[in-house]
């Protein structure tokens, strides 16, 4: 357990509803410890903008409170403009003003301050130092680079030393590389000047990789509120799972006698031959009645491929495509028609077409409530690897999901891997 | 609006709008092309700025068969359009009021001379005809008549110095020279009539210290006067008559004297000699009695209350009898080339 | 770069359309580029030169005795001329000022805030701008003129008739009329602005106001043009020089520069020295243009769509904003609207209220009354389809990085709309009515082809400066990628570039279309004998004192133009796809 800290941010009951009916946020309560780097995850258009505004002012919430310190800044009854707030915005497009040179740029947060021109400027300078480009203050923004431009504007967030930092998908114009090494940097600057921060993205990645606690909304709800660990682990909902990533999702149901979960829960999931079904362990994400139909989302450490000597083998399929990066591939895995493991992690390399064995772990195997959504396409039979079948190995053969479990083409040569 | 509806009503609106641009065009076609028919004559084109000019050029064409355009304008735009084009003029005949304009044209060599039409001459209009016969006269009009309102003014000044006693403080109209083409010849003739540019100039400097009020033309001025602004407003006979003819309130006078004002036709000098036919055939048609017919009909509250040029025409009901006034002629070859000056003058000193 | 090999007619045919597009691309280009210039040297340059050539040397056009002189510029130094155009000068830049003055916080709550009508009152900026000059100020003079309408209905306010009547009167209705320009091309700006540089300015310490002034400076190349052109267009006004300020006694540039045309025997070579100080006076507003912006980038769009989020006004606010921008078009519609009709019900020299249809009657029982205002609808049509394609092409070039030919191009067009259009008109006769041109059997002038190039190329560099805003925020990637994908030019364009800019194109269609409707000066000179357009057929009642009739015959063509402005704005909505509705919507 972290240790108990002030409340910095205090959302309570906060909705938002725009001209013309659009209801951009439900309900929404959410507490921010002082120094906490809170990361709002959620699709577009699921209200993470539109919260992030209602904090920093620039939209007022059509009911609820928002208290910053303590006192309310947003009410039924009562507005705190932004520019009284104290915070300071990272905004996805920069929003660096094209007039003024980036020295001015970064300065201008300092008015608040109430400091001298030269004075600012020349903290202005030395924050500019601090984000490496320092060289660049007399520049006009166009003349810089995406990522010098997004530094210029950390820099101008940072300078003023707010107790509030506001992230608006900031690295989200930028490319790949950049946005790794931008990504470190925001978090050791914000954690190094101990400001509370709330970053809103769209990445999962980025979230894990940044946030203290994570908030998950959904069409203007907050579904989830919790550390990276209690997200991954036990999502709220299948959407949380979903967007927190997820290699492939079965149908099934429980298997007796008596009801159970949340925790470890047998799921039956049935596959094309009524004769041969997949029994796992799982671990469900409330109580299940027994028979209940369950969708079972597997997360990308779920899955393994066999080895020999390794546990026994419970999933067979085959090789659609492999993504090298360095310490070993991502694998997607076919195992029915139109059903797919995706991010199978292995070190060995595997041609495409080859047919693996596969084993399943409990932690990684979420169970929920079969919410209709839409009907997952089934599992091919010979996906299904009992005792009986030959384990741990790996053809190089065709597997054919539609002529039944004997299909296995041209398997006379078999390879064992290491 | 379901999507078949949606379509049905493009269907209309296009064919609404292609219907629409036909019909302007074929309009615009028709009006081109009316007088197309006799392709073996030139045709003759006509600048006018006369109120009757529609009426006379219809019957003309009409009549005679000659395709005729006419350029229908003020006789600013007309001038100007002259000038601008004489290395290469487009124009057959020039009928506007003013003798002035035409002696500066011809004077520039840019009339046809020594035509004159076989008619019977008034003794007023023989006075006007100039001696290389360079143009040609087709009525007269009187600059300036004096208009008033019977139940504001009952006893009207009788003279032009009268104009200048406190009685009529604020109280005259008259029109911008730069504005108004019959203007300079009333200036003019005020000019000559007091012994000169500098007497006249200084009549008109104390009209204007007894607060004259200077509209554009003919009819600003006389809406001045009927709107109560001024009571005496000096305009050209035919607008005032006309103002008379539609508002029985008003009397229209003259004060001694009153300056002729023709209006005029000429022939361009440049114009091929088949259209120079044509267009002293229009200046014989004009002063026959169709027509005078025309022109007196074509305009009857403005420009047809003209007095007739020729024998055995009657002047339309209304005008007061020129015989009773005193008239002037201004000699258009020595006050067509002041005009310019006098009328800056006028700008920047009176207006 | 060429693979495709002119032995093998079967391969050749094969490889054909990549090779054509790779090696005849850039020929066609700058032909086509070529073609252009040349269109413009044809009817902005050569007529304007040949106009303005004779300020100094007025023998050329037989207009003088000189074949060089300054006499004629040296005149236009002095004496009245001088004091006209001294005024124009001054008026010109304080309406240019108000027109932005007004503009900015109009288009500011129009595109920022929620209030209610943004619809109208952008359709009521375009009325505004469709209406001619002179229609305002005859509104103006019924309605304050002694013994004019106000007086009638018992309020005696001398002090009213004495500044209407005035300098102030002229520069209010002038930097109305300039309102609309600076509208467009601030709103424009305001729309590709996103919201977040006001929210960075905010969350940043900076109040509402503050946020505003910090931002303002983003959308300065709008603001500027927006000056420049505000004062070229007032330098080149007439109908206001020619109405209000005529019977204010204050004499502007054009006034005199008509003055010395119309007078008898005109005198083009000071006409076209007062032409030259004109044409030449945008030069300044371009300079400080050009010193204010040197140097900076605005380019502030980004590929990204962003959602404009209106700020919620409270209702004192919106009361407050709307009470507001109501008085503006009060005064800006409601007063011509006033005179014209006020004056249409007038019998000829009707002295009192005496109202009267039968003048609405007469107008449409005549065809030679009713015929003009078809003609010069016509007129109008084709005009404004010639003219849009051309202010297109030279948005264009406007917006593309600047060369020395797009500056020349940008002096120019802005040069030619300070250039009153009695010059245009009277140096269409000078170019295009030479002697040489009669005898190789070209006679142009006064047909209605030369007047309708001559309409053309006087509505061009107002369209063009309209649409700069516009097309400036086109992305070449655009049209690139239609290309990409198989589209012909044509098509690419109609795909990936038209739906963008088809509101603003229609737009720019319907001023010109109104502008040409309701012109003057060139109808005068130009059109062709018998074929009068509505414009000189109203001038020839009014000066003929059929005042009813005339103005009758006003009020239809106002309404006829009004009638074309719904229509095409209607069917656009019905007909345009739903894509090319959407967008742009917010800014026009």
């Amino acid at each position: 357990m972290e240790p108990p800290v002030p409340d910095r941010i205090e959302i309570d009951s906060v909705n938002k509803q725009y001209q013309g009916g659009v209801q951009a946020l439900h309900d929404i309560s959410l507490k921010v410890g002082a120094g906490r780097f809170l990361v709002l995850l959620g699709p577009s258009g699921s209200g993470k903008s539109t919260l992030l505004r209602c904090l920093g002012g620039i939209e007022r919430p059509t009911a609820g409170t928002i208290s910053i310190d303590g006192s309310v800044v947003a009410s039924e009854r009562s507005y705190v403009p932004p520019e009284q707030r104290d915070l300071a915005m990272v905004f996805q497009d920069f929003a660096l003003w094209p007039h003024m040179t980036v020295a001015e740029n970064v300065a201008f947060a300092l008015r608040r301050r109430r400091t001298s021109k030269s004075e600012a400027l020349s903290h202005a300078r030395a924050m500019l130092e601090r984000v490496g480009l320092h060289i660049h203050t007399a520049r006009y923004p166009h003349e810089l680079s995406g990522g010098e431009q997004q530094r210029v504007a950390l820099a101008r967030a940072l300078v003023a030393k707010p107790g509030l930092m506001l992230f608006d998908e900031p690295l989200s114009s930028l490319d790949a590389n950049l946005r790794e090494r931008l990504r470190v940097e925001i978090g050791t600057l914000v954690r190094e000047q101990g400001a509370t921060a709330v970053y809103i993205t769209h990445d999962q990645g980025e979230a894990f990789a940044l946030g203290d606690e994570i908030g998950v909304l959904q069409s203007g709800r907050l579904i989830q509120h919790g550390t990276p660990e209690e997200i991954y682990r036990t999502p709220a909902t299948p959407f949380v799972a979903r967007f927190t990533g997820v290699a492939g999702t079965l149908q099934g149901y429980v298997q007796g006698p008596g009801p159970a979960g949340p925790g470890p829960v047998t799921v039956v999931v049935p596959s094309t031959d009524p004769d041969r079904s997949l029994e796992l362990a799982g671990n469900a994400m409330s109580e299940l009645r027994p028979g209940e139909p369950v969708r079972v989302m597997l997360r990308p450490t779920a899955t393994r491929i066999c080895r020999s000597g390794s546990r026994p083998a419970r999933l067979r399929g085959r090789i659609l495509d492999g993504a090298f990066h360095g310490r070993g591939y991502d694998y997607a895995v076919e195992i029915g028609e139109g059903v797919q493991l995706m991010g199978v992690f292995d070190r060995r390399r595997f041609d495409r077409g080859s047919v693996v064995d596969m084993f399943v772990h409990q932690g990684g195997t979420l169970v929920f409530p079969d919410d209709g959504e839409r009907e997952a396409p089934s599992l091919a039979a010979d996906a299904v690897v009992t005792a009986a079948d030959p384990s741990a190995l790996v053809w190089s053969g065709r597997l054919d999901h539609r002529n039944g479990h004997d299909a296995v083409v041209g398997a006379g040569e078999l390879r064992e891997e290491q | 609006m379901s999507r078949k509806a949606r379509l049905s009503v493009r269907a209309a609106v296009i064919s609404a709008v292609s219907v629409l641009i036909g019909v302007m065009a074929s309009v615009a076609a028709a009006s081109g092309g009316a007088v197309k028919a006799h392709s073996s004559m030139p045709t003759l084109v006509v600048y006018s700025a006369q109120g009757y000019d529609k009426s006379v050029v219809t019957a003309f064409s009409k009549a005679t068969g000659i395709p005729t355009k006419l350029d229908d304008n003020s006789t600013g735009p007309l001038l100007t359009q002259i000038e601008a084009s004489k290395n290469n003029p487009n124009w057959g005949l020039l009928w506007v009021d003013g003798d002035t304009a035409f002696a500066s044209l011809d004077q520039q060599h840019m009339l046809m001379r020594g035509f004159e039409p076989m008619v019977h001459w008034t003794k007023l209009a023989k006075s006007l005809l100039p001696a290389d016969k360079s143009y040609t006269p087709s009525g007269l009009t009187a600059m300036a008549v004096m208009v008033y309102d019977k139940t504001k003014v009952t006893v009207p000044p009788t003279s032009w110095q009268q104009l200048l006693s406190a009685k009529w403080k604020g109280a005259v109209g008259m029109n911008d020279p730069s504005q108004s083409g019959p203007t300079y010849p009333f200036i003019a003739g005020i000019m000559q009539h007091l012994g000169g540019v500098a007497k006249g100039k200084a009549y008109f400097a104390k009209l204007k210290a007894n607060g004259l009020v200077v509209n554009p033309t003919n009819g600003p001025t006389l809406q001045a006067l009927t709107n109560g602004q001024i009571k005496l407003a000096l305009v050209q006979s035919s607008a005032g008559v006309g103002a008379a003819l539609g508002d029985k309130n008003l009397v229209v006078k003259y004060l001694n004297p009153a300056t002729l004002l023709p209006g005029v036709m000429g022939i361009d000098a440049k114009a091929p000699a088949a259209v120079q036919k044509e267009a002293e055939k229009c200046e014989q048609f004009v002063l026959a009695k169709a027509g005078q017919k025309a022109m007196q009909s074509g305009d009857p509250t403005g420009d047809s209350l003209y007095y007739p040029v020729i024998t055995g025409v009657k002047p339309l009901k209304g005008l007061p009898p020129l015989a009773m006034v005193k008239t002037q002629r201004l000699n258009p070859y020595v006050w067509g080339k002041r005009e310019s000056a006098i009328n800056s003058w006028f700008d920047t000193s009176i207006k | 770069m060429s693979f495709a090999s002119p032995a093998d007619p079967g391969s050749a045919a094969l490889k054909g359309p990549r090779s054509r597009v790779l090696t005849t691309r850039p020929g066609i280009g700058s032909l086509l580029q070529a073609a252009f210039w040349i269109v413009l040297f044809l009817i902005i340059l050569l007529p304007c030169l040949a106009f303005l050539v004779l300020a100094v040397s007025p023998r050329l056009f037989l207009q003088g005795n000189s074949y060089f002189t300054l006499h004629y510029l040296a005149a236009a130094f002095t004496g009245q001329t001088a004091v006209a155009i001294g005024n124009s000068l001054w008026v010109s830049a304080v309406t240019a000022l108000i027109g932005v003055g007004v503009a900015f916080p109009v288009a500011w709550i129009t595109s920022r805030t929620d209030i209610p009508g943004r619809g109208l009152i952008t359709a009521g900026m375009w009325l505004v701008l469709l209406l001619p000059s002179w229609l305002p100020s005859l509104g103006w003079i019924r309605l304050v003129q002694l013994d004019g309408v106000m007086y009638r209905i018992g309020l005696n306010l001398p002090f009213v008739t004495h500044s209407i009547l005035g300098p102030f009167g002229v520069v209010l209705v002038l930097g109305i009329r300039n309102v609309p320009f600076s509208y467009l091309a601030i709103s424009t700006a305001l729309a590709g602005m996103g919201q977040e540089f006001e929210d960075a300015a905010r969350v940043h310490g900076a109040t509402r106001m503050q946020s505003i002034r910090v931002v303002a400076p983003i959308i300065a190349p709008a603001i500027w043009s927006a000056i420049a052109i505000g004062f070229a267009e007032s330098v080149s006004d007439f109908g206001v020089a020619a109405t209000l300020a005529y019977t204010s006694n204050f004499s502007l540039g054009t006034y005199q520069l008509y003055a010395a045309i119309n007078n008898f025997p005109p005198s083009f070579p000071t006409a076209a020295s007062m032409a030259w100080l004109l044409v030449a006076s945008v030069g300044v507003p371009l300079a400080l243009q050009a010193r204010a912006l040197r140097g900076r980038s605005y380019a502030v769009l980004s590929g990204r769509s962003r959602q404009v989020i209106r700020r919620h006004l409270d209702l004192r606010a919106r009361a407050a904003a709307l009470s507001l921008i109501g008085l503006f078009f009060l005064i800006a519609l409601g007063v011509p609207a006033f005179g014209a009709i006020s004056g249409s019900l007038m019998a000829d020299y009707g002295g009192s209220f005496a109202l009267s249809t039968a003048n609405y009657t007469a107008v449409l029982h005549s065809s030679v009354l009713i015929n003009p205002l078809l003609r010069s609808a016509l007129y109008g049509v084709i005009t404004a389809s010639i003219t849009v394609v051309l202010g297109y092409i030279a948005a264009r070039r406007l917006t593309q990085t600047r060369t020395r030919s797009t500056k020349v191009l940008d002096f120019l067009l802005l040069a030619a709309v300070a250039i009153p259009s009695v010059i245009f008109a009277a140096g269409y006769i000078m170019a295009y009515n030479l002697p040489f041109l009669s005898h190789i059997g070209i006679n142009l002038y006064q047909t209605v082809g030369l007047l309708i190039i001559a309409y053309s190329a006087s509505s061009l560099p107002t369209n063009a400066r309209i649409l700069v805003g516009n097309v400036s925020q086109l992305q070449a990637s655009l049209q690139d990628a239609a290309r990409v994908h198989g589209a012909k030019p044509l098509r690419a364009w109609l795909r990936g570039v038209a739906p963008l800019i088809s509101r603003p194109l229609l737009y720019a269609w319907l001023l010109t279309f109104t502008g040409v409707f309701l012109e003057l000066p060139i109808s005068q000179l130009l059109y062709a004998p018998s074929q009068p357009p509505v414009s000189v057929a109203i001038e020839d009642n009014l000066s003929n004192y059929h005042f009813g009739i005339g103005t009758a015959q006003s009020v239809f063509a106002v309404l006829l133009a009004l009638l074309v402005v719904v229509c095409v704005t209607g069917a656009y909505r019905l007909l345009a796809p739903r894509g090319w509705r959407r967008i742009g919507a917010a800014s026009a």
